[in-house]
């Protein structure tokens, strides 16, 4: 088997081949080509898309259907963006602080004039 | 059930903000704070609300300051709350325009502003001293 695998001519196939469609009647050939054609056609392209629809669908399991719902939801909306803000004014010095703490005096940003 | 839910949300809501308004005598301040704001003791309860209330955030702040910077904020608090609320407000203006100069910039300005103190505390000892000398 092995012996024989190495005798085989990938070229000697093709001329096989060729030679054998030749052969063929116009009928069959025509046959062939028309559905080479629909194949082609209908060959799916593998080509990654971006699409919304995925995530519309589950967006869509996750809105609040009913008012009690949606209340929750503004309820924990609004919790969070309390805390959201509470965090954001506790991580953030106040200029206040900044201008009572510097190293430089007080009057060199205060105009005692005004 | 519905306008229940939105009414006691819109009463939480007014609730929160009236506390967050209202005066606070210096005698209901937490101890933290009230070490914080000792320099203002005399004065507080004579502050507006809006003032007391932002004194009161400075505060949350002092905890967390090191020992030179708590120093500096006890001296400069009475002088701070003196202001008036126009010449506070140009003076954090000026504090946010001089954050944006870049580093090495600001500084040159604070060794400027150093040298000039320095030669401010010096001038009235040379200025009173050869009076006294005078006959």
């Amino acid at each position: 088997m092995k012996k024989y695998s190495q005798h085989i001519n990938h070229q000697h196939i093709a001329k096989l081949l060729s030679s054998s469609t030749d052969q063929l009647d116009d009928s069959v050939l025509s046959a062939l080509r028309q559905a080479h054609t629909v194949a082609l056609d209908k060959q799916r392209v593998a080509e990654p898309v971006f699409s919304l629809s995925t995530i519309g669908h589950r967006a869509h399991h996750l809105m609040p259907h009913s008012t009690h719902q949606w209340i929750a939801t503004s309820i924990i909306l609004a919790a969070i963006l309390i805390g959201a803000i509470g965090y954001w004014q506790d991580a953030q010095m106040p200029v206040d602080m900044e201008i009572l703490t510097d190293d430089l005096p007080i009057e060199v940003f205060v105009d005692q004039h005004e | 059930m519905n306008k229940l839910i939105v009414a006691m949300a819109v009463i939480c809501t007014l609730t929160a903000q009236t506390a967050a308004a209202a005066p606070e005598p210096w005698s209901a301040l937490p101890p933290a704070e009230r070490e914080a704001l000792a320099p203002l003791h005399p004065q507080w309860n004579s502050l507006p609300e809006k003032q007391q209330h932002n004194l009161r955030i400075l505060a949350q702040h002092y905890p967390k300051l090191k020992m030179d910077e708590k120093r500096r904020f006890q001296n400069r608090l009475v002088t701070w709350a003196q202001l008036t609320p126009a010449q506070r407000q140009a003076a954090r203006e000026k504090y946010r325009a001089f954050s944006q100069i870049p580093a090495e910039k600001r500084e040159q300005i604070k060794q400027m502003v150093k040298q000039n103190q320095a030669v401010k505390i010096q001038q009235p000892v040379s200025g009173v001293a050869p009076a006294a000398v005078q006959p």
